[in-house]
Formats: C-alpha cells, sequence, structure tokens
C-alpha cells in the first residue's frame, strides 16, 4: 500500500439510490444493498468485483450491533481488502467516501464501495421500549454538556437561533427564507427519487406549522428513510474497462472547535466552511467560477442561506436576493441543489452526502433528465455536521 | 435473566460528557454562583470553561459571571427531554461570553437584546442546576 511515488486519480464510475422518504417495513441494510446493486449495475461491474465497503452508522436513534461492515460483506458473499466505518455526524458518508477514495489513491485496491442508508423515521411514531429510551438519552447527549441538559434532543431548535440572527441582523424577511424551498420544489419536481415533488409557494411556507420560531415546517428538510451507494473505482481500472465518471478532483475539510452553538461566535458567519471550499478548489486548481453545479448540504432555509454565504457564492445576507433572482436555479448563472436539496429531495443524513456525489455524478454524466443542467463538467459536493460546526467539500470533474 | 432492569437514567451519557471542568461549572452553578474561566496569561474568558486555554495554553482561574446580561437569540422547542414548548431555549449575552439558558417569559414576550438577569435553577431530572434568564420589568 505504502512506498509508491504514485496516486491514482480516484473516480465514480457509479451510483444507486432508493427512492427518499418512507421505508417502514425496511432495514438500513435493505436501502443501502439496494442502492449498491443500482450502483454496481449502472457501472457493468459484479459484486465480487468489490474489494472494499466502506460505510457510516445506521442512523441516530437506532442501537447497531458491531462489525457491520464485516455482516454487509456476508450478505454480499464476498471477501475484502477493505471494510471501514466512519461516523462524524451529518458528514459521516462523505468521510466514509473521502475514506474510500483515500485508499484508491493510495493503491491499496481499485473497486470500493461507499454505502450510507438510514431507515428510522418510525422510531419517533411507534412505541419505545427501555432500549430505544436509552437510545434517546444517548442522542441528546450528542448535544454536549453545555445544551444536552435543556433537554435537546433534535438540531432543529439550534438552527433556530442561529436563523433568528441571521434575519435579525440581515433583516431577511420570512418571505424571503420561505423563497428557498419554493425554489428548491421545482428542482425536485424533476427528481423521481425526491421524496416532496409537489410545488408550494411562499404563503404555502408561511402558513405550515412553526416548529421552532422562526423556523417553519416547509423550512425544513424532512427526515427522511432512504440508501445511496457510490462505486469509487482507480482511474486505471476505469481506463481498462472503458469506464466513464466523476473523478474526484479536490478536497478540502474544516471542522470548527464548538459542538452545535458556537458561543461568543457570530451565529450567522462560519468561516470554516469558505476555508474548506477555498482548499478543494486549490487542490483541484480551480476557481468558483469554473463550477457549473453544486450540491450544498442545508438542512434548513436559512443555514442553506448562510452556508452559500460561507462559501464565499455570495456575500453575508445577499443569498436570499440572489436566490429570489434566479441565480442558483437549474437553468441560472450559479445552479445549486438541482436535486431539491435536502428540503425537497428530502434528507435521511446518513445517507445524505452519497445522494449529493450521485446528483453530482448525473450531472456530470448528463443522466439527469428534467434537472439536467446543460454542459456540466465540474461540480462540487458541500456536507456538514453539527450545526455547520464542519465541512467536507469535493470537487468532482466529469471523467471519460 | 430475572426481574427487569431498572429504567435508564435521563442523565447517564450526559454526565459522563462532563470533563473536570464541565463538574466545576455545575458544582458552581448549584451554589447560585454561576462561573467560566479565564486565563491567567492571555486574559480571555470563554464560556465553555477549559482546562488550559484554547488560545495561548496556559491556566485558566474561575472567574463569576455577570448576574445581568441581554437576549442575544432565543426559540421554543417542539421536540425535546426536557423543556418543550412553550417553554424558551435562550442564549443570553453576559460580559464577554454567551451562554444558554431557559428564558423566564413566553417566547411573544421576548425580543433580541432585552436586559435578563440570571436566575440558577434546579432541574429534577438530571440533577443539574442549569441556567434561567428573567428579562428585567418593561
Amino acid at each position: 500500500m505504502f512506498g509508491s511515488d504514485r496516486l491514482s486519480r480516484p473516480v465514480v464510475v457509479g451510483f444507486g439510490a432508493t427512492a427518499i422518504g418512507r421505508h417502514p417495513e425496511r432495514t438500513p441494510n435493505d436501502l443501502g444493498l439496494d442502492a449498491l446493486e443500482e450502483g454496481l449495475g449502472r457501472a457493468g461491474l459484479a459484486g465480487a468485483e468489490v474489494e472494499g465497503v466502506y460505510l457510516d452508522p445506521q442512523g441516530y436513534t437506532r442501537a447497531q450491533p458491531p462489525i457491520r461492515p464485516q455482516r454487509i460483506a456476508e450478505r454480499l458473499g464476498i471477501a475484502t481488502r477493505a471494510l471501514v466505518e466512519v461516523e462524524c455526524g451529518g458528514t459521516s458518508a462523505l468521510l466514509a467516501f473521502k475514506a474510500a477514495c483515500q485508499d484508491v489513491a493510495l493503491g491499496h485496491l481499485e473497486v470500493a464501495a461507499v454505502i450510507g442508508a438510514q431507515c428510522e423515521r418510525r422510531a419517533f411514531t411507534a412505541g419505545m421500549d427501555a432500549g430505544d429510551l436509552d437510545r434517546i438519552f444517548l442522542m441528546n447527549a450528542m448535544y454536549g454538556p453545555w445544551l444536552g441538559p435543556y433537554g435537546v434532543v433534535a438540531a432543529l431548535p439550534l438552527y433556530a437561533l442561529c436563523a433568528q440572527r441571521y434575519m435579525h441582523q440581515h433583516g431577511a424577511s420570512p418571505e424571503a427564507v420561505a423563497e428557498l424551498p419554493v425554489r428548491l420544489r421545482r428542482n425536485a419536481a424533476h427528481n423521481p427519487r425526491a421524496e416532496l415533488r409537489e410545488a408550494i409557494t411562499v404563503e404555502d411556507v408561511l402558513a405550515s406549522r412553526m416548529v421552532s420560531p422562526p423556523i417553519h415546517k416547509l423550512e425544513a428538510a424532512p427526515w427522511s428513510d432512504g440508501g445511496a451507494a457510490a462505486i469509487v473505482v482507480s482511474e486505471g481500472y476505469a481506463r481498462r474497462r472503458g469506464l466513464a465518471g466523476a473523478a474526484l478532483t479536490g478536497w478540502g475539510e474544516r471542522h470548527d472547535d464548538a459542538n452545535y452553538v458556537p458561543f461568543g461566535k457570530e451565529l450567522t458567519r462560519y468561516p470554516w466552511i469558505g476555508e474548506a471550499t477555498d482548499e478543494a478548489l486549490a487542490r483541484a486548481g480551480r476557481s468558483r467560477a469554473d463550477l457549473d453545479v453544486l450540491e450544498v448540504y442545508g438542512a434548513f432555509a436559512a443555514a442553506e442561506y448562510m452556508t452559500y454565504e460561507a462559501m464565499g457564492l455570495f456575500d453575508p445576507g445577499e443569498a436570499p436576493a440572489a436566490v429570489a433572482r434566479g441565480e442558483t436555479a437549474i437553468d441560472g448563472a450559479l445552479p445549486i441543489n438541482p436535486s431539491g436539496g435536502r428540503i425537497a429531495m428530502g434528507h435521511p443524513p446518513q445517507a445524505t452526502p452519497l445522494l449529493q456525489v450521485g446528483e453530482i455524478f448525473d450531472q456530470l454524466l448528463g443522466t439527469a433528465g428534467g434537472r439536467q443542467v446543460a454542459g456540466a463538467a465540474i461540480g462540487l459536493v458541500q456536507s456538514e455536521h453539527g450545526m455547520m460546526n464542519g465541512a467536507g467539500v469535493a470537487i468532482l470533474e466529469r471523467f471519460q | 435473566m430475572s426481574g427487569s432492569p431498572p429504567a435508564p437514567s435521563p442523565a447517564k451519557y450526559l454526565l459522563r460528557e462532563l470533563d473536570v471542568a464541565g463538574h466545576e461549572f455545575y458544582r458552581r452553578l448549584a451554589e447560585g454562583r454561576p462561573a467560566t474561566t479565564r486565563c491567567e496569561s492571555c486574559a480571555r474568558t470563554g464560556f465553555p470553561p477549559r482546562l488550559r486555554c484554547s488560545g495561548c495554553g496556559g491556566r485558566q482561574s474561575w472567574v463569576e459571571l455577570p448576574g445581568q446580561g441581554r437576549l442575544y437569540a432565543f426559540t421554543t422547542q417542539e421536540t425535546a427531554l426536557r423543556f418543550r414548548a412553550p417553554a424558551v431555549l435562550a442564549l443570553a449575552e453576559l460580559g464577554e461570553v454567551v451562554v444558554p439558558g431557559i428564558a423566564l417569559a413566553a417566547y411573544s414576550e421576548l425580543r433580541i437584546g432585552q436586559e435578563v438577569s440570571v436566575e440558577p435553577r434546579p432541574e429534577p431530572e438530571t440533577g443539574l442546576t442549569l441556567l434561567a434568564f428573567r428579562p428585567a420589568a418593561a
């Protein structure tokens, strides 16, 4: 594995995903392996060709027996060179993707399968036993010793605090925030996997329940079930097999020191996301002006605006006006979240970053159907964890 | 296995997340003296409290937090283990630091920048004393 003086460029050559939404009768392993089968099929590869399995955890509210990657390999009936599970909140699946790309780049293996899946919407509605309750207490502790004691079990109220600051500081109106989900639904209408495809209006958004003021229900991504899988191979392997795809050309990553609320810092500025973006672009030898299409995290509308601004795509406070002008639409100057984003495509956090990678893969291959950005050749994926506490940014470029 | 195991305690994982500075923060709060740490070298006061300065690595000493401050942000939680709506989860600026707590007023009566006074309040489920902010009389 080490000692080689050359790195192999990792190339995504296959992608699969389930419908995003509700799958009450299925398990995360079912959804992840359905996605993998589709991804392998699109690449024309057999399961036996997979040399490594890269996972993230199966969710937040359900306990998971250890050594899950080996059980996935057993279900697939494959012996491997690498079994990996990576966890860091919302970035988990992107960091599993990074781990796969690193192993491919180092020449440890040539064909890696990255799988992310989550299927636990039921856990909040069905009766809980003592073990489920314990799991909720465990999730409460994720918010740490300063916020956890206040009973926090969701990121939503914390994102409400930064949304309130954003609206206060920039004078963003409720209508301006509500505009984003309206726009994202227009994109999701062309995405057959998306959970929320029906058109809505600003009035619909503002009439929806105030789940954690100032956040309305339709400004929050749904907590979805879903699975996604990406097949990553070396450039040499892709050439030998004649496979087209999306090559990883740049990676950037930054994590602030705060867990959820960055006490004492501006709740509207997330400079580490900008630094991760700068790093990824510099590694790829690209600039923001080179980007044809972006998939940005955004689990809540105001936070998505703040992320656009943190990435240096718009000046602070300017994202709402740019979105309202159509700049981020599929036919705009800077198309962002043609998938519908988290808010309209749906958000199974443990699969979300791979859904973002998959959207860029489809855009670069020209297989994005009605949401195709014309001529897309260079794309960006940005995923985050906590309350935008850290971000991974990947630059993907068309490979053929 | 004979008999049922006892129900899990809501506080068991939270308490495991506390380091020495965290235990000291909640101990002082339980005594009615909210405090945080200040660096003896670079004089920076921060929240959360730390054993070592994150800026210069210097030794920290404990300083009491001001009893008055201003509301920085606030919301309500629809889903939570404790302090569900209509309780108001808030951040307040107390001197140099921003801290979390519960605002002792209805959401609709609060505004950013409002003056608040600090009231430590015991919370029975975890056994910890927490911060609460009472708006100054209008």
